[in-house]
């Protein structure tokens, strides 16, 4: 682990500069803009959001766009420019929406990250300084204290029993205390004591920057109704796969063209692969992104948008997220014969001597001021929230700890004593003290005998103004809320209460009870515990872990560095954004504000892209399943391909394309879908076989009937024969079919907008969704009448119109009959029947 | 216990209507198949794919006679499905006919592919020279047919016998 810091620095010179250093002074304003002017500084691409190029790449080259590209060429190389630019023209499309609505989220986002960069204690003249850390020089003299994170790497120059975590880089999740001299390592982080060390491997040189570009922002984790419409897409592509065999085999068969079959292809290409959905799903996610940064909420991963939306259970710490973390001491209570005064002395002088101080011990520093005595510090034992407790050594032979009662306390009274004041609310920290020491070198000490209880210092904390709305809030929208805190599980349940979430007595436990209980007991308390006490980080990771695999989806909210376990088990982690840095860079989802009221909103405009996301979806499939079958249908009777790539590009924009997008831009507001599967899916195979069955029938009578006439003319005997037939009444079929497909997705759209076709006055009440799908079908319609033969079509005559206005609304009822027929009602329960 | 159906007397006449009519249509199918396999026995310039078009054609024919005794059936046992799709029927058969009639829609004619020969042929007695579908006469008597049919489904009476008798069965 422990790397030679010397292989990195630049020259001889450099080195002898590194050992002028004083580590209680640092570089002087020369030497930092020496080495700013000689290029030594910590140039961190930043990256909280895609790139230009992945943007661009992400949307170009996928599957579809690459196999569809390949058809579009030969397409054009045959000399069907037109069907070519047709085809292509609604793919293009696709794409530049998607990356123009991409860079555009892409710029909002990077705004904001800036908000939330990384800042660097240094040493700079003696004096500690903020930095940005683009802006840490070589051999910059960098503080951590717990909750920092290692910006860069180099060697330990000061160290106040340093305790960092690595598991971020090792998956060693045990703290590694640091001695004078070892290494730092970049992405490692502080988790208890305090220490300065030099910035050795800066920039790219560092350890983090490979790691923590992979595993900042922007992961591609698959969310749950991502990975449905993932499968359902790969099922499509698979079905594809032997469609274009089959659809090789019938044009060797039939003795298509060369040009038939590829423009075909791209028919068939165009109706399996729902391309738009795909990018309608990235647009979706880039636009709801920018519509939740607006409420002050930093999505760090893209698809957290739709995660939030999932949440069941809510887990959440209780001194930051419910409270305002800002601990006042309310009292202190002396024990035994201590009097308060030397009970104040001895705070006084644990906190005074302390390395680094926490929110608690600053508190108890203010209330208690400067120690009288002149005692010095021998050793200390930092706090850790794992251990519970923490103490210093000092020069007269005595051991001051400071910690959780029931760690500390030895008698069952005061301990009894100290949970009364929890049940107030109250954070009760105990004060004991002993004149034995500890062992320093071991790596977790045992806490010394002989310990005396000298008192309990009370803590308060209030809640946060608007905690008790936001909990109701999120209560509404059956979210489960659970408090996991390492305070007193007496103060954690009264907070609880406090803020409105509702703690049965039977659903508070201990880390000491979990700790006994076998893994089955332990799951069921995971998931019907309301509070958990006294919890340890690991603890905290076990419930969240338990939690869920018991197929919960479980959001965490946290500031600390204890929460940061917890937070990579969590399906949905959120930070605070004056908590550590480290819980800030592992979180899905920042609150800028630090105020936990900004999340009912954002989940609500998570929802809302949900919706937007499962409407555009159900019209894809709709249409998709309704023009694969009809293709199907009509090779079953041996019919001519029922659809030309121009009325393929017609029908997707007029009732796909644009509809996505009045829906992706809020213009409309489709009906709530609640469930992939049976909403989504189910819907679209039913609507799709009915749409196909009037296309289809459509079709044949079309081409039939027109045949019936071709084949005997009046009064005479000319028979035509089956080529000229077959080209003339194709035309007319294809026309029929085309418009039929048309109406019957017009009826899906208006159904999916609250439109009912026999419901008059719903017209008016979703007047939008109404004229918005008149428009856009009736212009797609006319311009096809217009110019049938740039549409390779026939005008409809008179049996042709009768068709297409019988065979559309008729099929459309009669899905909405069988929708409403006991045999779909019950369809769920005979389908899991052997 | 048997539930009685209180029909009203315009539906019984609608219902037995479009029975008639259908049953004229699909004998007229059978009929034309029958005289033209007759007429095109001795002639052998019926390929085969012709043969099949003929014949399949005549089967979509007959299939698209047989939706208004469908319909006919559901409408004398007063269903609600019936009704509307008889209104869907009936719009999309008087609509295009009008349209027709106005000369905003091509009729089937010879050149524009549909020239659907009838029993009516001769009865008509239409001038073989100028290729002009029978449909052409009988077509405002279609519209007025179709519409007469529209207005007595869409009576709101009528409709609520509809209704009644649905609440009677499914209280």
């Amino acid at each position: 682990m422990s790397q030679s810091t010397s292989a990195n620095t630049p020259d001889l010179p450099a080195i002898a500069a590194i050992k002028a250093i004083n580590p209680d002074i640092g570089l002087s304003d020369a030497e930092v803009s020496d080495r700013k002017r000689r290029g030594d500084i910590n140039v961190v691409v930043m990256r909280s959001s895609r790139t230009y190029k992945d943007i661009f790449k992400e949307n170009v080259f996928t599957l579809f766009n690459v196999t569809f590209g390949v058809v579009l060429v030969l397409m054009m190389a045959l000399g069907q420019f037109t069907d070519a630019i047709f085809s292509g023209f609604s793919v293009f499309m696709n794409i530049l929406v998607g990356v123009a609505q991409e860079i555009q989220a892409k710029l909002t986002l990077d705004k904001l990250a800036l908000l939330s960069v990384q800042k660097v204690k240094v040493r700079r003249d003696g004096e500690s300084l903020e930095i940005p850390v683009g802006e840490v020089v070589r051999d910059d003299l960098i503080e951590l204290n717990p909750g920092d994170r290692a910006p860069v790497d180099g060697a330990v120059l000061v160290s106040q029993n340093v305790e960092m975590d690595e598991s971020l880089l090792t998956g060693e999740s045990d703290p590694v205390a640091k001695q004078i001299d070892d290494i730092v390592l970049s992405g490692s982080f502080c988790l208890a004591g305090s220490c300065v060390f030099r910035a050795d491997k800066i920039g790219n040189e560092s350890y983090a920057v490979k790691l923590s570009q992979s595993s900042r922002v922007y992961k591609r984790v698959f969310t749950p109704l991502q990975k449905k419409i993932d499968v359902l897409v790969e099922i499509f592509i698979l079905v594809l796969i032997v469609a274009a065999f089959l659809h090789i085999a019938s044009s060797l068969n039939s003795g298509r063209t060369m040009v038939d079959t590829i423009r075909y292809a791209s028919v068939i290409i165009n109706s399996f692969v729902p391309a738009g959905l795909i990018l309608s799903i990235s647009v979706a996610f880039a636009i709801g992104a920018v519509e939740i940064s607006k409420r002050r909420t930093l999505i760090q991963k893209i698809n957290a948008v739709d995660s939030m939306n999932s949440v069941r259970i809510l887990c959440t710490d209780k001194t930051g997220t419910l409270t305002q973390n800002k601990l006042v001491v309310k009292e202190i209570v002396p024990l035994g014969d201590t009097d308060e005064d030397s009970l104040r002395e001895l705070i006084a002088l644990y906190t005074n001597l302390m390395g680094s101080q926490n929110s608690s011990a600053k508190a108890m520093a203010i209330f208690t001021d400067k120690p009288r005595s002149q005692s010095q510090l021998v050793s200390e034992v930092p706090f850790s929230s794992s251990r519970k407790w923490g103490a210093i050594a000092i020069d007269i032979g005595t051991t001051i700890m400071v910690g959780a009662p029931e760690v500390l306390f030895t008698s069952p009274e005061t301990q009894e004593q100290a949970k009364q004041y929890g049940r107030q609310g109250l954070r009760a920290i105990a004060v004991v003290t002993s004149e034995d020491s500890f062992d320093t070198s071991e790596k977790n000490p045992a806490l010394p005998n002989n310990r005396r209880d000298r008192g309990l210092v009370l803590l308060e904390d209030s809640l946060r103004p608007d905690v008790i709305e936001t909990i109701a809030e999120l209560q509404n929208k059956n979210i489960r809320l659970k408090v996991i805190s390492g305070d007193s599980v007496e103060t954690v349940t009264s907070i609880a209460r406090q803020a409105g979430i509702a703690v049965p007595d039977d659903a508070v436990f201990t880390q000491k009870i979990l700790e006994e209980m076998d893994s089955s007991t332990f799951i069921r308390a995971a998931t019907s515990g309301a509070v958990f006490g006294r919890i340890t980080p690991d603890m905290k990771r076990r419930l969240i872990s338990a939690m869920v695999k018991r197929g919960g989806y479980v959001g965490m909210v946290g500031d600390g560095v204890n929460d940061v376990p917890a937070f990579k088990e969590a399906q949905l982690a959120i930070a605070m954004n004056d908590g550590a840095q480290i819980s800030k860079d592992v979180a899905d989802i920042v609150l800028l504000d630090n105020n936990l009221s900004a999340l009912p909103q954002a989940f609500t405009a998570g929802d809302e892209i949900k919706q937007k996301i499962l409407s555009s979806a159900l019209l894809y499939l709709t249409k998709n399943i309704m023009v694969i079958l009809t293709i199907s249908f009509a090779g079953f009777v041996q019919l001519p391909f029922p659809i030309e790539p121009r009325h393929m590009t017609v029908l997707t924009m007029a009732v796909v394309g644009l509809p996505t997008i009045w829906i992706a831009f809020g213009w409309l507001k489709p009906r709530r879908l609640e469930n992939f599967l049976r909403d989504v899916l189910g819907y679209s195979a039913i609507a799709g076989i009915f749409g196909a069955i009037a296309m289809t029938t459509g079709y044949v009578f079309s081409y039939y009937i027109s045949g019936w006439a071709l084949l005997r003319i009046p009064n005479s005997l000319t028979m035509l024969n089956s080529d000229t037939f077959q080209s003339i009444a194709k035309g007319q079929a294809q026309g029929v079919s085309t418009i039929i497909g048309c109406i019957f997705c017009l009826f899906v759209f208006w159904t999916l907008t609250n439109i009912s076709v026999w419901k008059v006055q719903t017209f008016a009440k979703n007047s939008i969704a109404a004229i918005l799908g008149v428009v856009s079908v009736a212009l797609s319609i006319v311009s096809m009448l217009v110019f049938p033969t740039f549409f390779q079509m026939e005008v409809p005559d008179q049996f042709g119109w009768a068709m297409i206005i019988f065979l559309p609304t008729s099929s459309y009822y009669l899905l909405r009959m069988l929708q409403s027929s006991k045999l779909f009602r019950h369809l769920p329960r005979y389908l899991s029947q052997p | 216990m048997k539930h009685k159906i209180k029909r009203p007397i315009s539906i019984t006449i609608l219902a037995t209507t479009m029975v008639s009519t259908s049953l004229l249509l699909i004998i007229d199918r059978v009929q034309n198949f029958y005289i033209y396999r007759l007429l095109e026995s001795d002639v052998p310039l019926v390929e085969a794919s012709s043969t099949n078009l003929q014949v399949v054609s005549g089967i979509a024919f007959l299939g698209f006679g047989l939706v208004p005794i469908f319909l006919a059936i559901g409408l004398w046992h007063l269903k609600s499905w019936a009704r509307f799709l008889s209104i869907f029927l009936f719009s999309s058969v008087m609509f295009p006919a009008i349209a027709t009639c106005f000369g905003w829609v091509s009729p089937p004619s010879a050149t524009k592919l549909l020239a659907i020969p009838t029993v009516f042929d001769d009865a008509l007695s239409v001038n073989v020279k100028e290729p002009v579908s029978r449909l052409m006469i009988l077509n405002p008597y279609i519209a007025i047919g179709s519409a007469i049919a529209l207005a007595v489904l869409l009576t709101p009476a009528i409709g609520k016998a509809f209704r009644t008798h649905y609440h009677a069965k499914n209280p």
